[in-house]
């Protein structure tokens, strides 16, 4: 119970220092996604050839303008922040011992930052998936039941916004034997621009790496709260992915906390 | 001019020294691009997968604007961005000091001080895409292959322009880290053929923000593709752009106050 009340300190705490920027944060986060979300659609719309293609691999424009829109925000929401990146300059100048000097855990410490962090976007981000929804609810030929998968989408949300977070983490860790982590940062937002479906619906890619990307966390960044919310995922699938996807959490959580052990034997601060 | 190729070869031996000391770090660096360059291929080959054209561009003709696309960005990467990033950081503590006491451009100093040395081994990857997209299309006229290397330089002086026009800003403000996203933000509109936008947003990327040159018209000329006023207007625009921006940019320094002293 008391562990539960200092991390709601460190969230309080976290969520101030996130509102701090909020008007540069804002700024940026939301000209990136303005930016992504108008560029894809230019991109998708001459794809279907200005409204001559009815649909493109059997989805509708519409439906495919819906899950642009969703991914690129869901990406936006997810993304490994400044949080996660602090810790391996920590790592690097000996100011970790800060943490370890307290009596609180590394890992569930930044998971708190970061939820803060985050938590500024997330309404934000819902708001524009509604707006988004909406806008194509009409031009969609199905009926797509918003109420319901904006609940499923959550969820989703959350549990991608978790494990982008491990991941970065994870790399971050890694500053315990390598002097420079800020490339393989660089590196894996890059590549989830593609592996989390945020460009382009994984369910496009040829069946073997469709297959392969359905048996790694990567989907669950962009493709599946997208896929939620655009109706390109049918509700009956929803079960599956969580199980899925809390698997991952628990596999990568895992993971990092073998490396925040195993790289705190090496760790060495010196100094007064 | 040949005192500043002197120069500029004399901070490559420097960046190449300073970049063997850290070798994975030079090689990680190659590797940002290099996935950057796939997932941009990746894109367009999922969509070929299902379709035989994007707005009249082939899959041939898509690699042969991707290839433009990398090399001109690989240039970029090699000769202006590192230093672009630094800029802040020169205005904070007063290193810009330095510069303008020297017996060179400041414009030339501050744009091309710091080589990276990754970005040439990554202009090996971009020329690579790019033979791979001109041997699926028909060889190109004399006319444009001739002509095809002027308008890559000019695409770079494109993009040397915007971020002497950010850079000049950076110099007024102090916090200007999100300034210089907004380059790399609304760059997304040139990594994209300009014939797949609207034709309002496609002349505002010609003549208002000349994203279109960076690319998309270098790839149209070396294809045949191009019109009369697309190739007037990469051709003249972009020194113009560099002109006006160089003198936007040395307007600026004289507000600079420094933060040595």
């Amino acid at each position: 119970m008391r562990r539960l009340w200092v991390y709601s300190s460190v969230l309080r705490l976290g969520l101030s220092a996130a509102l701090m920027y909020r008007a540069n944060f804002l700024f940026t986060a939301g000209l990136t996604v303005l930016v992504g979300v108008a560029v894809q659609l230019f991109l998708w719309s001459a794809v279907y050839g200005w409204g001559r293609q009815q649909t493109f691999a059997s989805i509708p424009f519409a439906q495919m303008a819906l899950y642009i829109a969703c991914a690129t925000l869901s990406l936006g929401l997810t993304r490994s922040g400044r949080v996660e990146r602090m810790v391996a300059e920590e790592i690097r100048t000996g100011e970790l011992v800060r943490y370890l000097l307290k009596p609180v855990g590394h890992v569930p410490y930044m998971l708190s930052m970061a939820l803060a962090e985050r938590a500024v976007t997330f309404p934000v981000v819902l708001a524009l998936a509604l707006i988004a929804m909406w806008i194509a609810l009409p031009e969609l030929s199905f009926q797509l039941a918003i109420g319901q998968r904006l609940v499923w989408a959550v969820p989703f949300l959350l549990l991608g916004m978790t494990l982008n977070f491990l991941m970065g983490l994870g790399i971050s860790y890694a500053a315990f034997w390598l002097d420079e982590v800020w490339t393989l940062h660089v590196v894996k937002d890059i590549s989830l621009w593609f592996l989390s479906g945020q460009l382009v619906p994984l369910l496009l890619l040829p069946s073997g790496l469709r297959q392969l990307s359905e048996w790694l966390p990567f989907q669950y960044i962009a493709y599946v709260p997208a896929g939620i919310l655009s109706g390109l995922i049918p509700m009956e699938a929803v079960f599956v992915l969580l199980g899925r996807a809390l698997l991952w959490c628990v596999l990568l959580s895992s993971l990092v906390a073998m490396l925040w052990h195993v790289g705190l034997r090496r760790f060495g601060a010196y100094g007064g | 001019m040949l005192f500043a190729l002197r120069l500029w070869f004399l901070f490559c031996g420097q960046a190449l020294s300073r970049e063997m000391e850290y070798r994975l770090h030079l090689w990680l660096s190659f590797l940002i691009d290099v996935v950057w360059y796939a997932v941009q291929v990746g894109l367009f080959e999922v969509i070929y997968l299902h379709t035989s054209t994007v707005a009249g561009w082939t899959r041939a003709e898509m690699a042969v604007f991707l290839g433009t696309l990398f090399v001109v960005d690989a240039l970029n990467m090699a000769l202006f961005s590192t230093n672009f990033w630094r800029i802040p950081q020169y205005v904070l503590t007063g290193e810009l000091d330095f510069f303008l006491l020297k017996p060179v451009s400041p414009f030339f100093l501050v744009f091309l001080r710091y080589p990276n040395v990754a970005s040439f081994l990554n202009l090996a990857v971009a020329l690579t895409v790019l033979g791979y997209g001109l041997s699926q299309v028909p060889l190109p006229s004399v006319w444009s292959a001739a002509v095809y290397p002027v308008f890559i330089v000019n695409g770079l002086l494109c993009m040397l322009s915007f971020q002497a026009l950010i850079g000049a800003i950076a110099i007024r403000i102090f916090a200007a880290e999100g300034i210089q996203q907004t380059f790399h933000i609304l760059y997304q509109f040139g990594m994209k053929p300009d014939s797949i936008y609207t034709p309002v947003v496609r002349r505002i990327l010609l003549y208002v923000f000349p994203m279109g040159l960076v690319a998309s018209v270098p790839a149209q000329v070396v294809l045949g593709k191009a019109s009369w006023e697309l190739i007037s207007t990469g051709l003249f625009i972009p020194p113009l752009l560099l002109v006006g921006s160089r003198w936007v940019f040395l307007r600026a320094l004289r507000y600079y106050t420094g933060a040595s002293a």
